[in-house]
């Protein structure tokens, strides 16, 4: 009975290892450079 | 004259292209309130500001200091502010143009569309070395929106990329001294207009007549 249980063991943990690299990564989304719209209004011509 | 002079002298010695200059000429005496109908709209929407006044990212409205000598800094520290804002929306347009007409290429890619807000396109045509009747130039009048002032929603999943060719006839404009001011704006109202990215054209590339 214990050699039993000792693969099964190792086969759950296995199995959790390998679910939980299905999971799609997780990828940090960097942010662009930001350009500034600077309107001026106003001064005369 | 003195405001958009330290803002290009900002945009030329510091900034570069990470500053995109509208210069709005709204009032009825100006001489380069050229499409009166837009830039009286545009003063309105930006709640009717006084003369010369400073929008950024389309809510940042400085308080303009009472000494002229004083807009370059206060201008540059307004700058960095808004800048600091971190931009998930990548934005870049470039522009060819003939004696007909214009072309300008949109391309456009974000992170997300956050819930309940409405990014918006919009793209306005400017001239540069407009020439008052005493001399001063002014740059970056504008000219037209494209296609209109109601703008391009935009709907796109992360991961995808939008292209969009907007065009406009050119007849009566000076080609060499074209431009235009590409950005991505929440016109939800639920943040005041806040713009996400813009990108410029400082010169449309000119072609041969199509």
């Amino acid at each position: 009975m214990i050699r039993k249980t000792v693969p099964l063991a190792a086969a759950l943990a296995f199995a959790t290892v390998v679910l939980s690299c299905s999971d799609a990564p997780v990828v940090p989304v960097q942010p662009t450079n930001r350009r500034v719209l600077a309107e001026m209004v106003g001064e005369a011509g | 004259m003195l405001a958009s002079q330290a803002l290009d002298s900002l945009a030329r010695t510091t900034y570069g292209d990470s500053v995109v200059i509208v210069a709005w000429h709204p009032y009825a005496h100006d001489a380069f309130n050229i499409n009166p109908d837009d830039s009286v709209w545009v003063a309105g929407y930006q709640h009717n500001l006084g003369q010369p006044s400073l929008v950024l990212d389309g809510y940042l409205q400085l308080a303009m200091p009472s000494e002229p000598s004083e807009y370059y800094e206060s201008f540059d520290a307004a700058i960095r502010t808004v800048k600091s804002t971190a931009a998930y929306v990548m934005l870049t347009a470039t522009g060819d143009a003939d004696t007909v007409e214009g072309r300008i290429v949109v391309t456009l890619a974000m992170d997300s569309i956050t819930p309940g807000s409405a990014p918006t396109l919009y793209c306005i045509v400017t001239e540069d070395s407009l020439i008052d009747p005493l001399g001063g130039a002014y740059f970056r009048v504008p000219q037209q929106f494209l296609p209109d002032r109601n703008g391009v929603p935009v709907n796109l999943a992360r991961g995808d990329t939008l292209v969009d060719t907007l065009t406009f006839a050119t007849a009566g404009h000076r080609l060499e001294k074209l431009g235009a001011a590409v950005f991505i704006e929440d016109a939800s109202g639920t943040e005041d207009h806040r713009v996400l990215q813009s990108a410029t054209i400082s010169q449309f590339v000119l072609t041969e007549d199509k």
